[in-house]
């Protein structure tokens, strides 16, 4: 009938969107027996070109390392609990543009990949791109997409802002006198 | 229990990708012991704008449905029947897709699964995409099934 999941790859950086991603996902990894693999994809803070050009010394590029392991070990703690799991969890850090990253380490159709949507403005956006729309292009499996909790959101922003919430939805024609159930 | 799925909504239009959306989206229910409630919207003859400012007489309207309801039950029957050990509760709607997708799936616990199409750009512009206005409107979680055979628009296949 469907396909099998054999493994749900999370994308991790720490925000309140991933948090999300990750409880859903060990929901799904638990539900199809798979193996969770929390990916963290990080690059140095300027930029690979930069670091390619004027390469950073060995122990900055250690501290970077550890961060993004601390930041990966700290994240799947808040979404799954203290260190013994009871999954399967595989966690990774990657030195990679997140995108490519995801997609890569989910490379086969029975890998299910789980993002966090990202609560951007259109200024990171620009910049940044969307890591979900690049995993939806790009993914060979089924990709999940979630979105954070309200709590977690104000928690994560110091409750400095409302979380925005989307333009309301614009339907044509009443729903509700054409749903139409029969059978 | 926030988090969990207790409901898996796809939307169904007939196309390759909805059938492989509606058969993984069987498959979620019966693993989150869900109910399942494929959505098929359609439009009338005329175009949605048409449609909204000059409603179809009832008559009409209830041959459009019937329409609609008889190919989403020939989709069913093409992803392989609705399963038996699942509760399901197909509905059809008029409208605009993305809209009332996101509408059939805003209660707590719903999962919407939606096939990723795999149009050109042309199409694109002139439709946009009905996977990325659920994934940037639902406000749970979106599973997009990308569609099946050799994958594509992936640089380097493995």
């Amino acid at each position: 009938m469907s396909q099998m999941v054999k493994r749900v790859v999370v994308g991790v950086d720490g925000s309140a969107g991933s948090v999300a991603a990750l409880k859903q996902g060990a929901q799904e990894a638990a539900r199809h027996g798979a193996a969770l693999c929390p990916v963290l994809a990080w690059t140095p803070p300027g930029g690979e070109a930069a670091d390619a050009m004027y390469p950073a010394p060995s122990d900055i590029r250690a501290h970077w390392e550890t961060e993004a392991r601390h930041t990966l070990t700290k994240t799947c703690e808040r979404a799954l609990g203290a260190a013994p799991f009871s999954l399967n969890v595989a966690p990774r850090v990657i030195r990679a543009e997140p995108g490519p990253a995801l997609v890569a380490s989910a490379r086969h159709t029975t890998d299910m990949l789980v993002l966090g949507a990202g609560d951007h403005g259109l200024w990171h956006r620009f910049l940044h791109g969307s890591v979900s729309r690049h995993c939806l292009r790009h993914a060979h499996g089924p990709v999940m997409v979630v979105h954070p909790d309200e709590t977690e959101v104000a928690e994560a922003r110091g409750k400095a802002r409302a979380p925005r919430r989307h333009p309301p939805v614009v339907v044509p024609v009443n729903p509700l006198d054409v749903w139409d159930r029969k059978g | 229990m926030r988090n969990s799925v207790r409901r898996v909504v796809v939307g169904v239009d007939g196309s390759a990708g909805s059938i492989a959306a509606l058969r993984q989206a069987a498959g979620e229910a019966r693993r989150h012991h869900a109910a399942l409630r494929p959505v098929l919207v359609y439009s009338s003859p005329e175009g949605d704008y048409v449609d909204m400012m000059w409603p179809p007489d009832p008559e009409t309207a209830r041959e459009l449905a019937h329409k609609a309801h008889d190919d989403l039950m020939c989709a069913c029957e093409r992803a392989g029947g609705l399963p038996d050990d699942v509760p399901c509760d197909p509905v059809v709607a008029r409208g605009q897709v993305g809209p009332l997708l996101v509408e059939a799936a805003t209660a707590d616990g719903d999962l919407l699964v939606v096939g990723g199409g795999s149009h050109n750009v042309v199409h694109r512009f002139l439709m946009g995409s009905v996977s990325r206005y659920c994934l940037r409107h639902a406000p749970g979680p979106v599973l997009v099934i990308p569609p099946e055979g050799p994958a594509g628009h992936g640089p380097g296949t493995p």
